[in-house]
């Protein structure tokens, strides 16, 4: 009984020594980087270090390559696997603030550094976008990427101060109830740079309000836009529908078929494609032409 | 209460109800005295109007159901969210927002999706309740109750596991379960007119008979009561109230659950006078919550189910404890 034991411990104590063989030999300057947030795996791809990227989320479907990455479950907190991120062992985990704080002391006793992204403006994105850089040893690409990115808004920008007639612009969110956005939410800063101030809600402090029906029709929008969160629902990147909707007839918008569908992703992903989102805006609201792609 | 009295109360009760109307159709999220004619009417006639209308229906619905519910089970705290209806259309207004793109458009046309999805599942709910009426023979109403709940927990679980997956949606369920009018108009009110009518009728016809059941079931069935059949019928009455209701304005708390206390406190529990003025009630406080949900913040509604919690608690609360009354 006394061998067997002893034996038992021995298989024991060598395969705990395998096991943890294994994790010295990890090189001490690899990165390896889990992302917990779909914006941020794109950044990381837009810059060129996807290779050092090693987990992400179900929601991380953007870029293509990014599939090919293990999933450590739902972008929520609840769903994700804790013991999974940390047996990938990553450098440094890349999560959202108010979203993934509670792994941050877990992490931390497994001696992983968590960043947690608080982007909310479009100057937030740049830095972000610098700071994934210097983490990956991809600054340069990111440095990059964020004059692209200023370029391309500039242009926007420059163009909508010409316009002289910039058209209102209602966001609607959802229509039962109907919900828009009011002026602490990025969007209305999307807004803002492509149509030099016109979301007809900037007047409220709350991000998502359920606003009246009423209130809508009587402030007679020039433009509606309404965001949409499969790509299967828009068509190309025009997506003029023939829009109707009971009591709706004297809209403006509806009475000049101005309403437009986007594809959520380019708005509520604080990452490198919010620039499509906003050159999308400005071409709905005051015709702003470009050649527009995903990159 | 003396005949003259209930008379008297119930002219002060209608009054009220009627006065409210005026009021909800006058005050909005947009001042009708300053705008132009033209626009002053459109919203008038075409938002306001079907929305008030809408408004006192459900009202009464969710009062009608609460009433006949808390007589039947003799207990004080059942309405449609014990039952499980209330989590049950939940859930399908969850599932028709999932549908696909196709079938949503489609269906749009006649009504919003989610109001269809939420009233075929409570529905589903109902017929479920009243199977368990058939296995349960003779008077074990507890065990209606409770199997309700089971279904209402098994259906709020099923929500969130949807939701869960979809978190974009969270924003959008958790202002369905505090429950809002907003945007629902005449198309909502045509679809639920006819199920609602039904109801109404099947709620008179039980009110015939609900008071011999208050006095225990032994003595009903020796009344000559066919005990098994009317369960079946308040059962079926009751879900059918409450879908009607849920289906257009999602899940409105307390409602339901404080109209029929207040009236019992007032006239008593005879069930005739109880059920109808309880509708009346349920109408008018309704009516006041949708009318501050509304001008409270504007242009911002706040959801009505907020505002019913929000002041019907204090008010049920004093009426609760006040000495007055028969009870």
């Amino acid at each position: 009984m006394k061998k067997l034991c002893l034996s038992v411990l021995i298989i024991f104590v060598l395969f705990f020594n395998a096991c943890t063989k294994k994790n010295s030999d990890l090189k001490t300057d690899e990165i390896r980087i889990v992302s917990l947030s779909p914006s941020i795996t794109e950044t990381v791809f837009a810059i060129g270090a996807g290779e050092l990227l090693y987990g992400r989320t179900d929601f991380c479907n953007y870029p293509e390559e990014a599939l090919q990455i293990e999933s450590v479950g739902g972008f929520d907190g609840k769903t994700l696997s804790l013991e999974k991120i940390i047996a990938l062992k990553p450098t440094i985990v890349l999560g959202v603030y108010a979203m993934h704080d509670f792994m941050e002391n877990a992490l931390k006793a497994s001696g992983i550094p968590l960043y947690l992204s608080r982007v909310n403006t479009i100057e937030d994105v740049y830095n972000e976008i610098l700071y994934v850089g210097q983490i990956s040893g991809y600054l340069q690409g990111a440095q990059e990427l964020v004059s692209q990115m200023k370029e391309k808004i500039t242009k926007v920008q420059s163009y909508t101060e010409k316009k002289s007639a910039v058209k209102k612009v209602y966001w609607e969110v959802d229509s039962s109830p109907y919900i828009s956005v009011g002026n602490k939410t990025y969007i209305n800063e999307r807004i803002n740079i492509a149509t030099g101030g016109q979301n007809i809600f900037s007047d409220l402090n709350s991000e998502y309000p359920v606003v009246s029906e009423e209130t809508i029709i009587a402030r007679n929008p020039d433009v509606i836009i309404m965001p949409v969160y499969t790509k299967e629902e828009m068509t190309g990147f025009d997506n003029n529908i023939h829009f109707q909707r009971k009591n709706w007839e004297n809209v403006l918008a509806v009475k000049n078929d101005s309403v437009y569908r986007i594809f959520s992703d380019y708005i509520s992903r604080t990452g490198p494609r919010i620039v499509l989102g906003i050159e999308l805006i400005a071409r709905f609201a005051t015709g702003y032409e470009c050649t527009l792609d995903e990159e | 209460m003396k005949n003259k009295k209930l008379f008297l109360f119930s002219i002060l009760l209608i009054i009220m109800l009627i006065a409210f109307f005026i009021v909800s159709l006058f005050f909005g999220s947009e001042n009708i005295f300053l705008l132009d004619k033209e626009s002053a009417q459109f919203i008038l006639l075409k938002l306001r109007l079907p929305r008030s209308i809408l408004v006192m229906l459900s009202g009464s619905l969710l009062a009608a159901s609460g009433a006949l519910f808390q007589c039947y089970f003799r207990n004080s705290l059942a309405d449609s969210g014990i039952i499980g209806v209330s989590s049950a259309a939940t859930l399908g207004a969850v599932i028709a927002e999932f549908l696909p793109v196709f079938i949503k458009t489609a269906v749009g046309k006649i009504v919003t999706p989610s109001v269809i999805g939420a009233f075929l599942f409570s529905l589903l709910c109902a017929y479920f309740i009243t199977q368990f009426s058939k296995l349960n023979r003779g008077d074990k109403s507890v065990s209606i109750l409770l199997g309700g709940a089971a279904l209402g927990a098994l259906f709020s679980a099923l929500t969130s596991i949807i939701i869960l997956m979809h978190d974009r949606e969270l924003h959008k369920i958790y202002i369905w379960n505090l429950g809002s009018f907003s945007g629902k108009g005449w198309s909502e009110l045509v679809f639920i007119l006819l199920p609602s009518v039904i109801a109404f009728f099947l709620v008179f016809k039980c009110s015939r008979k609900i008071d011999l059941i208050s006095a225990g079931v032994q003595s009903a069935q020796a009344m000559g009561l066919n005990v098994q059949s009317f369960q079946k019928l308040v059962l079926c009455t009751g879900c059918l109230c409450a879908s009607c209701a849920v289906c257009c304005g999602g899940t409105i708390a307390f409602i339901g659950l404080i109209s029929p206390h207040i009236i019992r406190k007032c006239v008593g529990p005879k069930a005739r006078p109880l059920f109808i003025l309880s509708c009346i009630t349920g109408s008018s406080l309704l009516l006041f919550s949708d009318v501050i949900s509304r001008t409270a913040a504007r242009p911002q509604e706040i959801p009505i189910g907020i505002i019913t919690s929000l002041i019907g608690s204090p008010f049920f609360l004093w009426i609760l404890f006040s000495k007055k009354g028969t009870d």
